[in-house]
């Protein structure tokens, strides 16, 4: 079933591929991330595959791009350490065929500034080093240490850093890597994952006893899968699995993850990690197959390259297993299935898009300008070009143009700094007839209340016409005296009219605030928003309500009726009402500094409508304190059973649907 | 009852049947020749010398054959040279291989056989002419020899036509000629795999048809990278799922059943005749079945399927029962001296497609090279039960896109406006009133109006191939195509249209895009992808595909006066006036040494083309230069509003359009373009590497159009006059 499921979903991924793209056609299509929409586009090549090199290999299986560019591969299968120049032609091999110099299955490389070459000799259990020269100078065997006495020392990877301080990965240790002194001497592990805490573990650990604990397979951290170092000297690891979890981590001297664990997109099945000179990250992941750039905390960028099992082509890996940048930002990959090396070529394109990336992250947004202008004038869609621009125009103080960009790119942060420069001058030019449109307002609402006594006191109306505006008053009485004007209310009978305008009132003011909130309140796509999804959401609560809480409360002797449950529960609303329109204004003139502001009013209104539910509840039904206090829980976890029950409806029946549709289907299109 | 059967017959039946969609048109029913055989008589020829018989002759070559193994030879009368099947006796002395792969080298042809019947399906095995158990029986007549193989224990016969003609030869095999009589089955055949075949260093280079042409020297360091070259013509079967399982894979799908050999001075060029859309062309590097560099025609008779027993269980490989009878042809023209290289190969090519009508006729000079300005109309969105077209450039938005155009200088444009249908093509079968937002017929009308009286000629794009099951009325049982199980083969949702259905969509469209005036139809997918259609009522292989596509092509030309493509598979070439996206990249295969304009060549100065639009280019120099080299003309997609405006329509991949952020560079590329307006109906008589990146193509009036990549610079030399 497993498989089947895997082979629908390669169709699907085909057919994707099938509309026709403007692109032309790499065997692999680069695409960006864009963090809006948590989704990857596809975006002109970054990178363009520039060949695949060495037909002397057997098994590459690592790396290492030395300070002059030349390429050092480790290749398991021929016992040797191949010396590749930047052009792919072979310069060199290291790694002789019998004596002290001889390798048995290298897995690991690495090259220090002065050329000495460091060669994890794993079928030799040790570390040997070579001069520049190719000459076999000295070996690392296990350390004498009885922290390690125990254990096998399989080197397949090393890294050593200024002082000459070897980071050793042994095969499969879950006890990190192992720190040697440029004597050979043990000087501890370092940067050992962290034990995958499960929830079935803390759960065995509650009730199990100590012998069933030792009879239980301990958590262990995951191995190491690859290591590097920057130039400062941290420790970049490379581990697989947890979805991207802690896949790359930063280790400072200290062993703590700069990164703090966080999770890396296509990193699931993470080979290799590689930085470049500006500390961008490129990773090469089995599962995606693909390579993967982030910058400097670790966000993705850029994807690129493929891998298929029968490969025939370049820029697409059959196996890939390491990766490597050097100084001119070509990437390198080796593939122990094709025997090859991969070498792409960053693109014109690519090298704009990047050096923008880095000017900016760097906040040297004026120096980023005219390579984002080149990004701009060749892609419109990628989405850090408008974060980007939009910077460099907030630092030119062309705000409505930042305001624009920034908008297109849902940076908050940036348009709420645009949005309070165009205020401050907006105000400073408006600063008196604001003042003046203020104390207008401000006499009109002095005067309506005047002239509507005016008007009633000159035309006193109708008995029935007074109880409706008095049902009306009743609306802001509510929200000051919820019990007097509840207890009036239980005595009065509301015209249905007055109820449905209510409600109408208070879902045209709903859509109100989902349309016209401000951008920082409110940051999405308008003509994205589903409308009826969101009203769905805002009024089944409260139905539900109202026919939990009449159920409830008549089982438990309240007195309240139906009608009165309605009345009230629509009378409860009026904070939300009275409140939202403000509300919308305001979200209009804050930043996003000032937006406390907007979130305290709006968490008072919140709390002033729920108050207004309690004491209506208890009104309605007499209840005492305690008692409705009792009863409302009881209506919310009805209100929960009533949805839970309608879910479970629904999904049968929907599956019922589907069952008969997909015969229906099968029987009268295909067959 | 009656009643309500009859009411629901009518009510449901609203699509056209096939046949008469086919008449309409104008297009006659698929037809499948097939070749007889010779007669029975036997010739049993006496071996000379060197072991070869003379079979056939006239006046440019003769034929010989070896009766011991059928190996043949081909002698050019002018100079003397011998092309061979097979590798020499002293070459076979030293071969490395061994069993079957050293027989294989000695036989004119490999037959793969497998059995349709239980278990062992998948299990392919191979015979070749030195089998013991085979035997051949040789007959002649005026021009040509015929070997027919019949292997008792297997049961398997077939015969291999060999007819001289005044270029070369043809190699046939005549479906008629095939028995399969025994527990076994035909799979697939190399014909004359090893014919001109290279060893490593020798001076010269295969020919295949990957993109728009790409050589394979005879290297000798690349043994340890490559498995080969095998890919099949005009792109895998669509409708077998086992094509899916490398989903991913991008290559460029070959366009044309070429391919050749050169050796020092002499070189070949091979055209597959008859069948090509049911071949793969291999090339192989030595290492892998031999120590031979050899490339060949592998002409495919079933294909591997999946088979379902049932919804749920995993489903299993099969073979397909049914032979696919058609006759396979391949022609092999021969060149020499300046001739023998892939100018001459292309050269070759042009006369075959000329000299059979698959070639249009030559095209007039113009003034001003024509610039291709694709116009997206707009598109929908569905969001939520809601569908909404957002359009992009309205009609006459586009009509100011073209004056502007104008007024920089670009006096040539042909328009091909995309997105024009109801809602841009939501309904896939019910495409009109054109829709509103744009300015609905009326406007088209007058946008068609004000272009005529400039002389521009607009055209309208649609894609009449791809149906979805969610947005036509049209089901998948009457108009999708069937894979080799007999069901419709859908994909998410999408199928396939028969290609009658296709033919009946369309020329409803063409009816009511003549009366607005639109001047032609850019049809997508029809340039570049066939299929079978195994609906068990009437099966259809790819190559009535192909006829029906042509068809249409021509139709269409008729009624409205042009019809474009994408890609332009060679079987569209005599039928269109325009190639929208040629290929111009290889597939980045580590098998292909250099890319060469081959394609180009056969058809500058017939058909048109372009390649990437101006401004969605990955490499923006690199690409214009690649269209100033092989001789394309200037393409641009453009849109009135923003791109970053016209994700959110779904139109993510136009993300670089507007028309302001173009029209002045737009005009300085166009005055560039414009220098080889002079060359626009000539044919492209050269090309050549000058330098490790500078390439010069000349003309037949001797202008040179040198390119180079280094300092992003190209130069044209004015030639003297024809």
């Amino acid at each position: 079933m497993k498989r089947w499921l895997v082979f629908l979903l390669l169709a699907a991924i085909a057919v994707l591929a099938l509309p026709p793209e403007a692109n032309a056609r790499l065997p692999y299509q680069t695409t960006y991330y864009d963090s809006n929409q948590s989704y990857w586009y596809g975006i002109q090549a970054i990178y363009k595959p520039e060949g695949a090199y060495g037909g002397q290999f057997d098994e590459p299986v690592d790396l290492f791009v030395a300070s002059d560019d030349k390429i050092y591969v480790a290749d398991k299968g021929n016992d040797r350490i191949y010396v590749l120049g930047n052009d792919g032609g072979a310069l060199a091999e290291i790694g002789d065929e019998e004596g002290p110099g001889a390798l048995s299955s290298p897995e690991g490389v690495f090259v220090t500034a002065d050329g000495e070459v460091y060669v994890a000799d794993s079928g030799n259990e040790r570390i040997a080093v070579f001069g520049a020269d190719g000459k076999f100078s000295r070996e690392f065997k296990k350390p004498d240490s009885p922290v390690m006495s125990k254990e096998h020392f399989v080197p397949t990877k090393v890294v050593v850093d200024r002082r000459g301080v070897m980071y050793v990965n042994t095969n499969a240790s879950y006890q990190g890597l192992v720190r040697l002194s440029p004597n050979g001497e043990f000087m501890g592990y370092f940067g050992a994952n962290k034990a995958q805490q499960t929830l079935l573990n803390w759960v065995k650990k509650l009730i199990l006893n100590k012998e069933q604990l030792k009879k239980e397979v301990p958590g262990l951290p995951k191995p190491i899968q690859n290591i590097t170092i920057d130039p400062d000297g941290f420790v970049y690891t490379a581990t697989g699995g947890s979805f991207g979890a802690s896949a790359i981590r930063k280790l400072n001297a200290g062993g703590v993850d700069a990164f703090k664990g966080k999770t890396f997109q296509h990193s699931h099945g993470i080979q290799d990690v590689a930085i470049d000179l500006n500390g961008f990250l490129y990773n090469i992941d089995l599962d995606f197959g693909r390579v993967t750039i982030f910058d400097r905390t670790g966000d993705p960028l850029f994807a690129f390259g493929f891998t298929d099992v029968n490969t025939q082509q370049y820029g697409v890996f059959g196996f890939p297993t390491s990766i490597g940048v050097d100084t001119k930002m070509n990437v390198w990959v080796t593939d122990s299935r094709t025997k090859t090396i991969h070498k792409f070529r960053r693109t014109e394109f690519g090298d704009d898009v990047l050096k923008a990336l880095v000017l900016y992250d760097e906040g040297r947004y004026e120096e980023s300008k005219p390579y984002w202008e080149r990004v701009y004038a060749r892609n419109e869609m990628y989405n850090n070009l408008y974060i980007g621009l939009g910077k460099v125009y907030l630092e030119e103080k062309k705000n409505e143009l930042a305001l624009d960009f920034m908008k297109e790119a849902y940076d908050t942060k940036g348009y709420s700094k645009a949005f309070w420069e165009l205020r401050l001058d907006w105000l400073q030019k408006h600063f008196l007839g604001l003042i003046l449109g203020l104390i207008a307002v401000y006499l009109l609402f002095r005067a309506i209340p005047i002239a509507y006594r005016k008007i009633l006191a000159w035309k006193p109306p109708s008995e029935a016409y007074k109880k409706t505006l008095d049902d009306i008053r009743n609306l802001g009485r509510v929200m000051i005296h919820p019990y007097d004007a509840f207890y009036r209310m239980k005595e009065a009978k509301v015209s249905p009219w007055l109820i449905i305008s209510i409600l109408a009132a208070v879902v045209l003011v709903k859509i109100a605030s989902i349309y016209w909130s401000g951008f920082l309140i409110n940051p999405i796509n308008l003509a994205y928003v589903d409308l009826w999804a969101s009203l769905r959401l805002f009024v089944l609560p409260w139905i539900t309500w109202i026919i939990a809480n009449y159920l409830v409360c008549s089982v438990k002797d309240g007195e309240g009726k139906f009608r009165e449950v309605i009345q009230g529960s629509t009378y409860a609303l009026a904070p939300y009402l009275i409140c939202s329109i403000p509300l919308i204004i305001l979200s209009n003139v804050i930043t996003l500094e000032e937006s406390a502001i907007f979130n305290a009013i709006s968490a008072v209104m919140y709390i002033w409508m729920a108050v207004l539910f309690f004491v209506m509840t208890q009104v309605i039904h007499n209840f005492e304190f305690l008692e409705s206090l009792k009863n409302i829980a009881i209506t919310v976890f009805a209100i929960g059973t009533i949805w839970l029950f309608g879910f479970i409806v629904f999904g049968l029946s929907y599956n019922l649907y589907d069952f008969f549709n997909q015969l229906y289907n099968e029987v009268i299109f295909y067959r | 009852m009656v009643v309500a059967a009859f009411l629901f017959f009518f009510l449901r039946e609203g699509e056209t049947p096939l046949d008469v969609a086919l008449a309409r048109a104008g297009i006659p029913e698929p037809v499948n020749e097939r070749a007889s055989l010779y007669s029975d008589e036997e010739w049993k020829p006496t071996a000379g010398a060197d072991g070869y018989a003379l079979a056939v002759e006239n006046d440019a070559y003769a034929l010989y054959v070896r009766p011991d193994n059928t190996q043949i030879a081909l002698a050019d009368k002018k100079t003397g040279y011998r092309w061979t099947s097979n590798p020499t006796q002293e070459q076979i002395a030293e071969e490395t291989v061994k069993g079957q792969l050293l027989t294989n080298l000695q036989s004119p042809f490999v037959l793969t056989y497998v059995t349709t019947e239980g278990k062992d399906q998948t299990n392919r095995k191979a015979v070749d002419a030195l089998d013991k158990n085979l035997k051949a029986k040789l007959s002649r007549s005026a021009n040509g020899l015929q070997v027919t193989y019949a292997h008792a224990e297997l049961g398997l016969t077939f015969s291999l036509e060999y007819e001289l003609t005044e270029e070369g030869f043809k190699a046939r095999i005549p479906t008629n000629g095939i028995k399969e009589e025994g527990k076994f089955v035909i799979f697939s055949l190399d014909v004359l795999p090893f014919f001109g075949a290279a060893k490593i260093g020798e001076d010269g280079y295969l020919f295949v048809p990957d993109g728009p042409g790409g050589l394979i020297r005879f290297k000798g360091d690349r043994a340890n990278i490559s498995k080969g070259y095998i890919h099949q013509v005009y792109g895998l079967e669509p409708t077998n799922m086992i094509n899916f399982q490398r989903s991913g894979e991008r290559r460029e799908n070959i366009s044309y059943p070429v391919f050749g050999v050169k050796r020092g001075d002499q070189a070949f060029v091979a055209m597959i005749s008859k069948g090509g859309d049911s071949s793969n062309i291999a090339a192989m590097p030595p290492g892998i079945k031999s120590s031979f560099y050899n490339v060949f025609a592998n002409q495919i008779y079933r294909e591997d399927y999946l088979f379902m027993r049932s919804r749920e269980s995993t489903p299993v490989k099969a073979v397909q029962k049914k032979r696919l009878e058609t006759d396979r042809e391949i022609e092999y023209r021969f060149l020499n001296g300046d001739k023998a290289d892939y100018v001459g190969m292309a050269d070759a090519y042009r006369d075959y497609l000329s000299d059979n009508g698959k070639l249009g006729e030559p095209l007039e000079p113009v003034k001003n090279i024509p610039l291709y300005l694709k116009v997206m109309g707009g598109t929908f969105n569905e969001a939520f039960g809601r569908v909404q077209y957002f359009p992009a450039t309205t009609f006459d938005q586009a009509t100011d896109m073209v004056k502007g155009l104008q007024e920089r200088g670009v006096d040539n444009i042909e328009v091909i406006y995309y997105g024009w249908q109801n809602m841009g093509g939501y309904r896939l079968d019910d495409r009109f009133p054109i829709e509103k937002k744009l300015g609905g017929t009326a406007g088209a009308k007058a946008f068609i109006d004000e272009m005529k009286k400039r002389d521009i000629g607009v055209q309208f794009y649609d894609d009449f191939v791809w149906l979805n099951t969610a947005n036509t009325g049209l089901s998948p049982k009457s108009s999708g195509i069937r894979g080799v199980d007999g069901t419709v083969s859908v994909f998410e949702g999408w199928f396939l249209s028969k290609p009658a259905r296709t033919v009946d969509m369309a020329y409803q469209a063409v009816q009511k895009l003549k009366d607005i005036g639109v001047s032609g139809i850019l049809y997508d997918w029809i340039g570049e992808m066939v299929f079978h259609d195994y609906d068990p009522t009437a099966i259809a292989t790819r190559g009535d595909t192909v006829q029906i596509y042509s068809g249409l092509l021509d139709y269409t030309r008729k009624t409205l006066g042009w019809s474009g493509v994408y890609r332009g598979n060679d079987y569209t070439l005599a039928n269109i006036d325009y190639i929208m996206q040629m290929q111009y990249e290889s597939s980045f295969d580590f098998m292909i040494d250099e890319t060469v304009p081959f394609y180009p060549i056969v058809v500058h100065g017939y058909i048109p083309y372009s390649f990437n639009d101006g401004n969605l280019r990955n490499d923006v120099e690199a690409e214009f230069l690649k269209a100033i080299e092989y001789g394309a003309m200037p393409s641009f997609y453009l849109t009135h509003e923003e791109s970053r405006k016209l994700r959110d329509g779904g139109m993510y991949f136009l993300f670089n359009s507007q028309y302001e952020k173009w029209a002045d560079r737009i005009g300085v590329e166009y005055k560039q373009f414009d220098q080889l307006a002079h060359v626009f109906s000539q044919r492209i008589v050269d090309h050549e590497k000058l330098a490790e990146q500078r390439f010069a193509t000349t003309y037949e009036d001797g202008t040179r159009v040198v390119v180079d990549y280094g300092n992003l610079t190209f130069a044209v030399e004015k030639g003297a006059g024809m």
